[in-house]
């Protein structure tokens, strides 16, 4: 199957007053059409940079491209000027992130912020836009959609706000979601409704997802593929399933030792003992090596290579045999 | 939003009522008198002439008889010129009024424009040399100013006559020396403003959004982003308005200004007075008016 985008040798870095920063190390993965990816890590692991490398709403300066590229559609997304970008974001790669608190501008009525998407990538008339911003919200399961436009985002409920984005960026029909944490700043039972929301939109759209987040439970359910990132690296990825089932990365494995867990007695859960490092100063060798149970001395000076575990499921870890 | 709106005129009047009776008092307090002069005024004279002003009365009965006379819309008399307070301020006031909006709009045009600039291009040249400009402008006084502006636009170009009134083109150098200083402290304003906005998540958004730079910055940006602007236009359109006695004085203006500092010198109670309660009801005027412009510009601040 031909990859809907294809992440190759991703290098986002920052100059910044502590050092360069590099936020996506040689990061590479690919989205099917119609599945969703999960990007876990812990925060600054570099899965938010990677999914605005994938935008280009990346800062720059600071931030620069230090190669890599991003297929999309036969074209490489880090060569595009800024007008092909502007005809990408939003009509075909769509994004909704962590805090719809703040994500809606407070100014402007959610008309507007819905209306604009169509009139700059359709040409509509502000009617006809109205008109299919009604049905989208609809969709996304708003009641009284003529009066919440009327509406603005302080005026609505967490949920809502995450809903409206989430409708706002399904306008144009993009062939890919990326959902930056979508669900981190709601509540448990709102979280459920809007991880419920993009299922059903990856079903029914067919469109594929990125889900970035931080926590393992989020996208057990969700995805069908996952990508383990640590320290601006990717650590290990494969099949949901097969990542769950025999986790073969030391920081993945202690990752779901620190989840509470149904289905097992369980007396105290096991932290990752020490801190992530700062991406200013990654460890030598293996970033992962001074928290790991599993670390031995070439861990410390060499980074380690790839280790296939099946076809599609592979880790970066010297010590995969011993997991 | 009407009980908000009357509860603030209510609280205006009080305000100017405060003012007034602070101020009736505090002249009285002033060593000396509208009469006092070099040389010696015969008794009979000077009780004749506190008569006439109604000087000779206790002060309460003073105040309580002004206070009528106000609600009368009548503002009394000038102890020093030879006409009514209302007739010095309706001669005077509308020229500072004009000149005082060229100042504004130059302070609007020029602040509003420099600083939106130079946020969308911060850390450039641009935007350096712009808020280095902006730092003069704050920084050189308008009595440097005014000046340097009549030498090369008057005394060197012929473009504009030095000083005096009579035309549009005898506005022009004094409003500009009036609202530099202004335009300065907007631009700065403004560009900070902006910075904040440009810098918010929602903004981002826009940006994945695929929506135009130039409509970004229009639309989600300029409404959060002018109202640290719009609070200083409040006092800052009030004080353009109402003139400055500097600029006035340099370019020989007939507005108000000058009576201000000349009714001070003179003990002319009455004008003192009058031009306290113009002022202050054009600065409590303006504030109210930001208020309004608040919430239309931020739809979260709503007042019931």
């Amino acid at each position: 199957m031909t990859p809907l985008i294809s992440v190759k040798g991703l290098k986002t870095y920052f100059r910044t007053d502590e050092g360069l920063v590099k936020a996506c190390d040689n990061i590479s993965f690919d989205v099917n059409p119609g599945e969703i990816l999960g990007v876990v890590g812990e925060s600054g692991s570099g899965k938010t940079v990677a999914s605005m490398s994938i935008l280009r709403l990346i800062a720059e300066p600071p931030g620069y491209f230090d190669g890599g590229e991003i297929i999309f559609e036969g074209k490489n997304l880090l060569k595009l000027s800024m007008k092909e970008m502007r005809e990408i974001r939003g009509n075909k790669i769509s994004m909704i992130f962590q805090d719809p608190m703040t994500a809606l501008n407070p100014f402007l009525k959610i008309e507007t912020q819905l209306t604009e998407v169509l009139v700059q990538h359709k040409s509509m008339s502000l009617d006809k836009a109205r008109a299919k911003c009604i049905e989208m919200l609809k969709k996304v399961g708003v009641s009284l959609p003529e009066r919440r436009l009327d509406m603005y985002p302080h005026q609505l409920s967490g949920g809502l706000r995450q809903r409206m984005m989430i409708a706002m960026a399904l306008l144009c029909r993009p062939s890919l979601l990326i959902a930056d944490e979508p669900t981190t700043a709601l509540d448990v039972t709102i979280q459920a409704q809007i991880l419920e929301l993009i299922k059903s939109i990856n079903q029914e759209f067919n469109t594929s997802v990125i889900l970035i987040s931080h926590d393992l439970g989020v996208v057990a359910g969700m995805t069908n593929r996952l990508v383990v990132m640590y320290a601006g690296k990717i650590v290990e990825s494969g099949l949901t399933e097969d990542i769950f089932n025999k986790p073969s990365h030391p920081y993945t494995k202690a990752l779901l030792n620190s989840i509470p867990r149904i289905d097992k007695e369980q007396k105290q859960l096991d932290p990752i003992p020490g801190l992530p490092p700062s991406l200013s100063s990654i460890p030598t060798g293996c970033p992962f090596h001074p928290r790991c149970a599993y670390a031995v001395e070439k861990c410390k000076t060499t980074y380690p290579e790839t280790a296939f575990i099946t076809s599609d499921h592979i880790s970066k870890c010297w010590e995969v045999s011993r997991l | 939003m009407s009980l908000f709106i009357a509860k603030r005129a209510l609280s205006c009047l009080i305000t100017i009522f405060i003012i007034i009776t602070a101020s009736f008092f505090t002249v009285r307090l002033a060593p000396g008198s509208p009469f006092s002069s070099e040389r010696d005024i015969p008794p009979e004279v000077l009780n004749n002439l506190k008569a006439k002003y109604g000087l000779d009365q206790p002060i309460e009965k003073q105040f309580v008889h002004y206070l009528e006379n106000l609600l009368q819309g009548d503002l009394g008399l000038s102890t020093k010129y030879p006409r009514s307070v209302n007739e010095i301020i309706a001669i005077s006031l509308p020229k500072t009024l004009q000149l005082g909006t060229i100042a504004v709009l130059w302070a609007l045009l020029i602040g509003i424009s420099a600083g939106v600039f130079a946020a969308i291009r911060q850390n450039t040249a641009w935007d350096y040399s712009f808020m280095a400009i902006a730092m003069i402008g704050i920084s050189v006084p308008s009595f440097v100013l005014g000046p340097i502006l009549i030498l090369v636009f008057s005394l060197y170009l012929y473009w504009f006559p030095p000083g005096g009134w009579g035309s549009f083109e005898h506005m022009i150098l004094p409003g500009i020396t009036l609202g530099t200083v202004y335009a300065a402290y907007i631009a700065r304003l403004t560009r900070a403003g902006m910075l904040e906005i440009i810098r918010t998540d929602f903004v981002r958004t826009a940006k994945a959004k695929g929506l135009k730079e130039s409509y970004i910055i229009w639309k989600h940006v300029m409404k959060g982003g002018l109202i640290p602007t719009i609070t200083y236009l409040g006092p800052a359109i009030a004080s353009m308005m109402t003139g400055s006695v500097v600029v006035e004085k340099i370019f020989n203006t007939p507005g108000i200004g000058p009576y201000f500092v000349d009714a001070a010198f003179n003990r002319d109670y009455f004008l003192i007075m009058g031009i306290v309660i113009v002022y202050s009801t054009f600065l409590l005027g303006m504030n109210f008016l930001v208020d309004l412009l608040y919430g239309y510009l931020d739809p979260r601040i709503r007042y019931d």
